[in-house]
């Protein structure tokens, strides 16, 4: 009985660590790239999901539609505030581009507030029985949003390792100014990457707004494990995002199921403490990471 | 009309005194706390909870200063390590935590539904008397407060924070104990935001989680940067032209706008959101540029 309800656990915990995954990577490359913590990046996914909700309900498009507006429309904003805002201040202390994200969240946090409300909504999905293996049940959405961050992780890192694009990226971010006098195009690499970061949040938001429920704080939910999970793979590392996601994902769940539902950001606090007190650079990454 | 300006300058005096507190730790400092409600909930808890346990108000609302004070001290210490935008994670992390504790730990705190009754400063006095009351004491905490931080700007202790704020590396080649000074400043502001956060629960009388939420963190932060981060002055200034908008922004409607009230409210947010990123891209030093010849 208690191994079920532990092994039933863990496997909510990898999908809620899918799309911690799906957040992080984006927020793991922007710190990579242009060297800050962009608070506004979880309310990207929060944007996805309502502007999915205004496709789907009241324009009646298809939901795979719906989701794919959600995702470009994120990525446009992701890139135009990468564009307009943080690009000018490139030359700045990181603590100045993470005031002006704090200040991008709150915009956008409040857009959705002011458009959509603050009560919950849901998508208009239909209610699925969930698949049975033995004594364990699987949601079908808890598959989906699995294989949605499993394939995304596959062709990321097909991308970053393999194509002109992906060797681009690293070099920018190993030595920008070397990338620059051996004829990369920096400024569009970066722009590419922002977008790419931005839409992978939105893909995120979706997913979370599937699984749970959609309020304009759907995405501020997302910080602290996206940023643990960011910290516990090591900064930049696409594999140990992944994985460090998919750790948080599963002790924020064994903390909700074991301690209290809302304990599930005390329990990923703590990680986020102790990992930056023992393994700063991660549990996965080493400093050369980037390499 | 009256009471209104009372309850206005008192919310704004507190509002001033979390604005000092942020000054010291991250004007002075370049401490990004991004936690600072949690100081000023714990602060609200503590001098809330001992007043109905019958402990007289100015022992609560010492306890109050001290206790988020010492919460704030592990905080300090785990700055040690961690570069700047970590630490502002962190304490968005530990004022989230905070609140969940309040929502849960209901045996102590009485969870979502807040605590009421909690003992008002000057009880026994009629309700326009005692909101001037209450104006006059929060006006000397003020006045205490500022004549401090200004004299511990002055002194050697400030000069190395600003050191430490411009440059950490060279005050670390000076032998200066960074992360004491660091801790220290980040535990005396905490301390200062559990006293505004006593003289908010005494004054409204009812405290909840929901009062604490991050906004209030952005609220104050917009002041001191609005204000020149670094000035004490300024952040003044700044929490007034805050007061002045949040009040402000209720009359929108008598424009013509027909909003909700929680249209309104987010309107006021996103309007805050906006400020700030002006403020970065144009005027990083604050629109009044006070705090510049003193560093």
């Amino acid at each position: 009985m208690s191994l079920r309800l532990f092994i039933q656990t863990i496997i909510d915990g990898i999908s809620t660590g899918a799309i911690v995954a799906l957040v992080a990577v984006g927020l793991s490359l922007v710190f990579r790239i242009s060297r800050f913590v962009n608070v506004a990046h979880v309310d990207l996914a929060t944007v996805g999901a309502y502007v999915t909700l205004l496709c789907a309900t009241s324009l009646a498009l298809p939901f795979g539609v719906a989701a794919a507006i959600g995702i470009v429309v994120v990525a446009v904003i992701g890139y135009l505030s990468y564009a307009l805002i943080y690009r000018r201040l490139r030359h700045e202390r990181a603590i100045t581009l993470i005031i002006a994200s704090v200040g991008v969240a709150f915009f956008l946090r409040y857009l959705v507030t002011f458009i959509w409300g603050s009560n919950q909504l849901a998508f208009d999905v239909p209610l699925l029985r969930a698949y049975r293996f033995g004594d364990f049940r699987i949601s079908p959405y808890d598959l989906l949003i699995i294989a949605t961050a499993l394939a995304v992780f596959l062709v990321l890192h097909l991308v970053l390792r393999y194509s002109a694009f992906g060797r681009s990226l690293r070099a920018v971010s190993d030595n920008p100014s070397l990338a620059r006098v051996a004829g990369v195009p920096t400024e569009r690499v970066i722009g590419i990457m922002w977008f790419i970061g931005a839409g992978l949040a939105g893909v995120g938001g979706i997913l979370l707004g599937i699984k749970a429920v959609l309020t304009p704080y759907l995405g501020w939910q997302l910080l602290l494990p996206a940023f643990a999970a960011v910290i516990l793979g090591g900064v930049g590392s696409v594999g140990g995002t992944l994985a460090g996601a998919l750790l948080i994902g599963i002790v924020g769940e064994i903390a909700a199921v074991y301690w209290l539902p809302t304990y599930r950001i005390a329990a990923v606090f703590g990680v986020i403490v102790v990992v930056l007190l023992l393994r700063p650079q991660g549990l996965f990454g080493t400093k050369a990471v980037a390499k | 009309m009256i009471s209104y300006l009372i309850a206005i300058a008192i919310i704004g005096l507190i509002y001033i005194l979390l604005g000092l507190a942020l000054n010291l730790q991250w004007g002075q400092t370049g401490l990004i706390n991004f936690g600072h409600v949690a100081s000023f909930a714990i602060g609200a808890y503590t001098s809330g909870l001992l007043s109905l346990a019958g402990w007289p108000l100015p022992v609560t609302i010492a306890a109050a200063a001290i206790v988020a004070g010492l919460a704030a001290w592990p905080l300090g210490r785990l700055t040690v390590t961690l570069k700047e935008d970590y630490l502002a994670i962190i304490a968005i992390g530990f004022s989230e935590v905070v609140r969940s504790i309040i929502e849960n730990e209901s045996w102590l705190t009485r969870g979502p539904s807040g605590i009421p009754g909690i003992p008002s400063l000057f009880a026994d006095l009629p309700a326009t008397e005692r909101g001037f009351a209450i104006v006059v004491v929060l006006l000397i905490a003020c006045a205490i407060v500022l004549v401090l931080l200004e004299r511990l700007i002055r002194a050697p202790f400030g000069r190395t924070l600003r050191a430490i704020r411009d440059n950490e590396m060279a005050a670390q080649a000076l032998a200066k104990d960074i992360v004491g000074f660091k801790t220290r400043s980040l535990v005396l502001g905490a301390g200062i935001a559990g006293l505004a956060g006593a003289f908010y629960a005494h004054y409204l009388t009812f405290i909840s989680p929901e009062q604490f939420t991050p906004e209030v963190t952005f609220n104050v932060w917009i002041a001191v940067i609005v204000g020149g981060s670094g000035s004490n002055l300024g952040t003044i200034i700044g929490t007034i032209l805050l007061i002045i908008f949040l009040e402000g922004s209720r009359f929108l409607n008598d424009f013509g706008l027909a909003l909700d009230g929680s249209q309104l409210g987010a309107l006021r947010f996103m309007l805050i959101g906006v400020a700030l990123v002006l403020c970065m891209l144009f005027r990083p030093n604050g629109i009044i540029q006070a705090g510049k010849g003193r560093s």
